[in-house]
């Protein structure tokens, strides 16, 4: 992050230099500071804060800055190892620091970038929309997210569980969540003990 | 006016959008908050549009 502010003064110390002395722009070496200064510099500080933006958009903390997403944040500490989002941020089967995005961005072509979209959307509606009263998945969740990392792990395929619908969990015939349905239960949270994270 | 005036006057401008729009984009990183991501496109990428594309202009109709 110091890196990219440096960038940025430096940047903007040559093209404060060339506002203050626009007569060197008339020369040969002038020429080639100021398409530095006005174009290739700018251009790739906006590439680069356009990046760092976006890949801190993925964070929790990210997520969880809108108010109406903390009760979601503390789903993640309940301490029940039978709730899933509970138990795969505890035990780190996701990031931490990513957990969010790592279940609720969809594994496919686009899904990152609609996942972005979704997210400009999210924050028009809480500054500016109307939030709705019960939030709710765009669309049912797809085994398609928990398969991206399950499918091929010895504890998932070889499960007695998962042995005989293994075909009809890979085509989304059988839900995951029909049998792992206790997600963020964020309605009852007040029932719950909490995890102490000690760091 | 003379056509070296009008063209510092013009790179001035150009200069100015950018600074302006690198002042934002070091605030919104700092700050980092989804309405920091806002600013930083809404107002940060404007203003450096607006001076990039003056500049550009400026040197190809000259």
């Amino acid at each position: 992050m110091i890196y990219i502010i440096v960038f940025i003064l430096v940047t903007i110390g040559i093209i404060a230099g060339l506002v203050l002395r626009p007569a060197f722009t008339k020369e040969k070496g002038g020429k080639i500071i100021a398409f530095l200064g006005f174009f290739i510099l700018p251009f790739l500080a906006l590439g680069i804060g356009t990046m760092l933006h976006l890949e801190h958009s993925k964070t929790t903390d990210f997520c969880l800055s809108c108010h109406v997403m903390e009760p979601y944040g503390e789903s993640l500490y309940i301490d029940d190892s039978d709730y899933l989002p509970a138990s795969h941020f505890q035990n780190n089967r996701i990031p931490r620091e990513s957990a969010c995005y790592a279940c609720h961005a969809t594994y496919t072509m686009f899904g990152g970038v609609q996942a972005k979209l979704r997210g400009l959307k999210h924050v028009y509606i809480n500054y500016l929309g109307k939030i709705p009263e019960e939030i709710e998945l765009y669309s049912p969740f797809e085994n398609r997210e928990c398969l991206h990392c399950h499918d091929g792990a010895r504890s998932f395929v070889e499960n007695e569980m998962h042995v005989d619908i293994l075909a009809d969990l890979r085509v989304n015939a059988v839900s995951c969540i029909d049998c792992h349905n206790l997600t963020h239960n964020t309605a009852e949270l007040e029932s719950f003990n909490f995890w102490q994270r000690k760091e | 006016m003379s056509e070296d005036r009008i063209l510092f006057k013009r790179f001035r401008i150009a200069g100015f959008l950018l600074i302006g729009g690198l002042l934002v984009e070091i605030v919104s990183l700092i700050w980092y908050h989804p309405v920091a991501f806002l600013i930083y496109i809404g107002v940060g990428g404007l203003l450096m549009g607006a001076g990039i594309f003056l500049y550009l202009y400026t040197i190809v109709s000259h």
